[in-house]
């Protein structure tokens, strides 16, 4: 009979240590050895997962595939060539990356699908552009604009995500995020239609979100101040 | 009290129909089930010799016949769920290391309970849905009696919980007394969210159990000094638990919110109900620590004077009457099954688990007829995981041994061991066992 030192109760032969407090179980009149009869059996259930995520994928991948193959054929026997066709293939495409993707890997990669949704976006934008033989709006807008809401996404991903950001600092890095991209947007806008950078509403934007989170960064590091603002918000 | 007039007597299931509706409880247990988790408890009994699986197949097929809920399986309907008659008989499983773990309705033939057994332990575990503790008690205490019947030839005799399997079901076993027995007016099932306890989550598979063995009269007598019942003074034990749980959080928003129990009350005994499926509803006893620190005997008081209040057949009756009312609503009625799920789900999101922080279940003492108790060393009652709490408390006495059993699926058993710790200051001696495999322990010891 062995009691936990640290705990004070009684421990059953067939444990070897506290299951309460890990501390183990130390006597040297009878080192402990497995009794005749467990509590319970050393087997164990597991859980099959009855859904295979990457089965799903694939079946919904097939399904896409039906309206993408029918475009194809209308656009064949209409007109005997690819014509219209290409640009619905690409927005499936588009839907299957964005959606789609995820499903084919255990844990969640967020950077990756919003690298992969922005390198799919880029490659539709880019397509369209070559089949109208147009590049002047892909280089100057397109792309900088597909980057920017790509990078923003990262931006508040890793806000959210990181481990070094807590409390307020995440809303306060995510306005900030979103204040350089309104600037950035705006940027790329002007730099398309007129040559040169004319700010009008991205500060008008940009401002008060900077302004929010920097009170957001001062009632962070002030705790009473956090206090009375959540004693006067109750509900 | 016993109400012997029926107020709302519908058409109850009769002993051979081949199918049956789920009772008023029992609806939002296959909504809020998951690919991981079902609702499940577990019910056993330890005899004094290995159990013997042929004889006790026979015995099981037996106690089925007295128990026709039992032998269902569950079906989609249209707009609700039903219970559908199963031809095969089930099997005996061998018990694993880690009980109540999620039960896929489509084994076993889709019966919605297992039998187990492992050495000289008999174990049933059950969907929620089919039944509650108390008719789980009533299966395995006939179940067993039939086996020691058919093994030993032991001349048990039958009671209100050890049913004769050569008759037929009553219908009064069969009925739904939710319906039965609610009246008109309900209750808000609002109430403040509790301290959510939180820890590292094991795998999805890993359940941990540890079992306080406790002399039940000393229990009683302890809980006699503090001028409380053995449930009163174990659920401010574990309140307590979980309140030193909830000192180290670093949030203070989360230190100061409420520390509640779910505690399941029969309402049997209210209404003198002989149901075999679920007829149990809940009180939520707690401590409000917003108001400062709570002494083990203010916490007794605190329990004890809201029990006394909530655990009353008017409170309890309009608390399922909610429910009752819901189930008949019209609109409700015709709204398609898998509109309804969703719906269900998030209701139990928001009303179920949130409003406590774990749950205590106490069957209270399980006496067997002298007959029966020569064979029988020891009862368990095991509560499963909850879907949001971790931590579960299930407790039942037989023969002088209180069991306390532990259910938990995360790694640290801080509350475990702040509960029974608490029971060798108040000068209980506790004996604990686990489900862990010793192996296993090497590499901590380490």
């Amino acid at each position: 009979m062995s009691y936990c030192v640290n705990c004070g109760v009684e421990l059953a032969p067939s444990e070897r240590a506290c299951p309460l407090c890990d501390t183990p179980v130390l006597n040297p009149a009878s080192p402990w050895t497995e009794p005749p009869q467990m509590p319970y059996p050393h087997r164990v259930e597991r859980i099959m997962r009855r859904i295979d995520r990457r089965y799903g994928a694939a079946l919904c991948s097939l399904v896409l595939l039906i309206p993408a193959m029918i475009t194809l054929l209308v656009d064949l026997l209409a007109n005997g060539q690819l014509n219209w066709s290409p640009y619905v293939i690409g927005a499936l495409l588009i839907v299957f990356v964005f959606a789609l993707v995820p499903w084919y890997f255990d844990r969640p990669r967020y950077l990756l699908y919003i690298a992969l949704d922005a390198a799919t976006v880029l490659l539709y934008l880019a397509y369209i552009s070559a089949k109208t033989a147009n590049f002047a709006w892909f280089f100057p807008l397109g792309a900088p604009l597909t980057l920017i809401v790509a990078a923003l996404a990262a931006g508040c991903v890793v806000s959210l995500r990181a481990r070094g950001i807590s409390g307020l600092y995440r809303p306060a890095a995510m306005l900030c995020c979103v204040a350089i991209a309104c600037v950035l947007v705006e940027l790329c806008i002007d730099l398309h239609s007129c040559g040169s950078f004319r700010p009008i509403w991205s500060p008008l934007a940009a401002a008060p979100m900077l302004v929010l989170a920097a009170m957001l960064l001062l009632i962070e590091k002030k705790q009473s101040l956090k206090d009375k603002i959540r004693r006067r918000l109750f509900l | 009290m016993t109400h012997s007039r029926a107020k709302n007597s519908a058409a109850q299931p009769q002993a051979r129909d081949e199918w049956m509706p789920l009772d008023n409880a029992a609806h939002i247990y296959p909504a809020a089930r998951s690919r991981n988790w079902t609702a499940l408890f577990r019910v056993s009994m330890e005899l004094t010799e290995p159990i013997e699986p042929a004889a006790l197949e026979r015995a099981l097929s037996r106690t089925l016949r007295r128990f026709p809920a039992y032998g269902m399986r569950l079906r989609y309907g249209l707009f609700w769920h039903y219970f559908e008659r199963i031809a095969q008989p089930p099997a005996i499983q061998k018990d694993v290391q880690n009980p109540c773990v999620r039960m896929d309705l489509r084994e076993n033939n889709g019966y919605m309970f297992r039998v187990r057994c492992h050495e000289n332990r008999i174990a049933v575990e059950i969907f929620h849905a089919l039944s509650d503790g108390t008719g789980g008690m009533c299966f395995l205490k006939t179940l067993v009696a039939e086996y020691l019947r058919l093994k030993y030839g032991a001349q048990i005799p039958f009671t209100d919980e050890i049913l004769n399997c050569d008759e037929e079901a009553r219908p009064e076993e069969l009925e739904d007394s939710f319906l039965r027995y609610a009246r008109s007016v309900p209750m808000s099932r609002g109430e403040s969210r509790a301290y959510p306890l939180r820890g590292t989550h094991e795998r999805e598979h890993v359940t941990h159990v540890i079992t306080g063995l406790l002399s039940a009269d000393a229990v009683k007598e302890r809980a006699k000094e503090f001028g409380a019942t053995v449930s009163e003074l174990l659920t401010a034990l574990l309140i307590l638990a979980i309140r030193r749980v909830q000192q180290k959080e670093h949030s203070r928003k989360r230190r100061v919110m409420p520390v509640k129990i779910c505690v399941p009350v029969n309402m049997r005994k209210f209404y003198g109900s002989r149901t075999m499926r679920n007829f149990a509803s809940y009180v939520n006893p707690g401590i409000e620590p917003v108001y400062g620190e709570y002494t083990l005997e203010e916490t007794i008081s605190a329990v004890r004077h809201y029990m006394g209040l909530m655990a009353t057949e008017k409170q309890l009756n309009a608390k399922f009457t909610t429910n009752v009312l819901s189930v008949r609503n019209n609109f409700l009625r015709a709204t398609p099954l898998f509109l309804k799920n969703p719906t269900l789900r998030l209701m139990f999101r928001l009303t179920g688990d949130r409003q406590t922080s774990g749950l205590f279940s106490n069957l209270g003492n399980s006496p067997l007829p002298p007959a029966m108790q020569t064979y029988v060393k020891r009862t368990d009652f095991l509560v499963g995981p909850l879907r949001y709490n971790p931590v579960t408390c299930a407790c039942v006495s037989n023969n002088g041994l209180m069991c306390i059993n532990f259910c938990r699926v995360i790694r640290e058993a801080e509350v475990e061991r702040n509960f029974f710790t608490s029971l060798v200051r108040l000068g209980l001696h506790v004996r604990v066992e686990s489900n862990r495999a010793q192996n296993n322990i090497t590499m901590i010891l380490r």
